[in-house]
């Protein structure tokens, strides 16, 4: 609850025109926003621009915030809504090239770890979408399925199941053996 | 290593640069400035046309007062000028 008065309290200063209580809000926000957009898209450069998308669409939003009103969730949505739109992939179809899979530093010493990053990301590519985002909201924000069933338009039962699938192809994929949580 | 954890380390690993992100911080506060619609010399030219268009419409000029009399000069050519005769006829009803 404090983190949520804090950022209505930031978000009501940049509405005022204060840019530096704004780039704290995207400060603490901007990381947890990537690594969903990242993992539902798997492209850094499209991940980049759902997140700006979502922290403009913030901006806007600044002057009439609900002061109870979740940031973090709210931009949950945000990025979810763009990166799953049905007019972003027709976009990302036509126009993107098909995404890297080299990290941007490549040294021969962080060759292992780039292989199970790789690893990792071709097993989330052949995941539908829609699996990917209830994943990567379950394993990277520690989301519950009934936590994510709003967020991704699904009933708590569908989200339980679609989780249980796209874990259990993960878990197959990276030879992880572990009791399903 | 848990499934989290690798996943965790993946979605990380492709994290822009603080570089980066304040490059995308700089973009996202200059697309959210309020964009200048009009510039103001237009807004001013527009403003003071649509002025005296209104001035034209609800004040029109005045016109002359109707003719009430005629007034007639006659000067014979070669004649000094005090020999010129002025004549004032007046008028009944409108001319």
């Amino acid at each position: 609850m404090a983190l949520v008065v804090e950022d209505a309290t930031l978000l009501a200063r940049a509405a005022a025109g204060d840019d530096r209580a704004f780039a704290a809000i995207y400060e603490a926000h901007r990381r947890p926003m990537f690594r969903l957009a990242y993992g539902i898209l798997l492209d850094a450069d499209e991940a980049r621009d759902a997140v700006q998308e979502a922290f403009l669409r913030l901006h806007r939003a600044a002057p009439s915030w609900e002061p109870r009103a979740a940031v973090r969730t709210w931009l949950h949505r945000v990025v979810l809504n763009h990166c799953l739109s049905l007019r972003q992939r027709l976009v990302r179809m036509i126009f993107a090239p098909p995404p890297e899979r080299e990290t941007r530093d490549s040294p021969e010493t962080k060759a292992l770890a780039r292989e199970a990053v790789v690893a990792v990301e071709r097993s989330l590519e052949t995941l539908p979408m829609k699996q990917r985002a209830v994943v990567c909201l379950h394993l990277e924000e520690e989301l519950d399925p009934s936590e994510i069933a709003p967020l991704v338009g699904m009933t708590p039962n569908a989200t339980r199941v679609t989780l249980h699938r796209a874990l259990t192809k993960l878990r197959s994929d990276l030879s992880i053996e572990e009791k399903p949580s | 290593m848990t499934l989290r954890d690798r996943v965790k380390e993946t979605l990380a690993a492709r994290e822009p640069t603080e570089r980066e992100a304040a490059r995308d911080l700089d973009a996202v506060l200059a697309r959210a400035r309020p964009r200048r619609r009009v510039r103001p010399q237009w807004a001013i030219a527009f403003a003071t046309a649509a002025a005296v268009v209104a001035l034209y419409i609800f004040f029109p000029r005045p016109k002359p007062p109707p003719a009430e009399a005629v007034h007639l000069y006659v000067h014979v050519s070669g004649e000094p000028e005090e020999n010129a005769l002025t004549l004032d006829l007046g008028t009944k009803g409108s001319m």
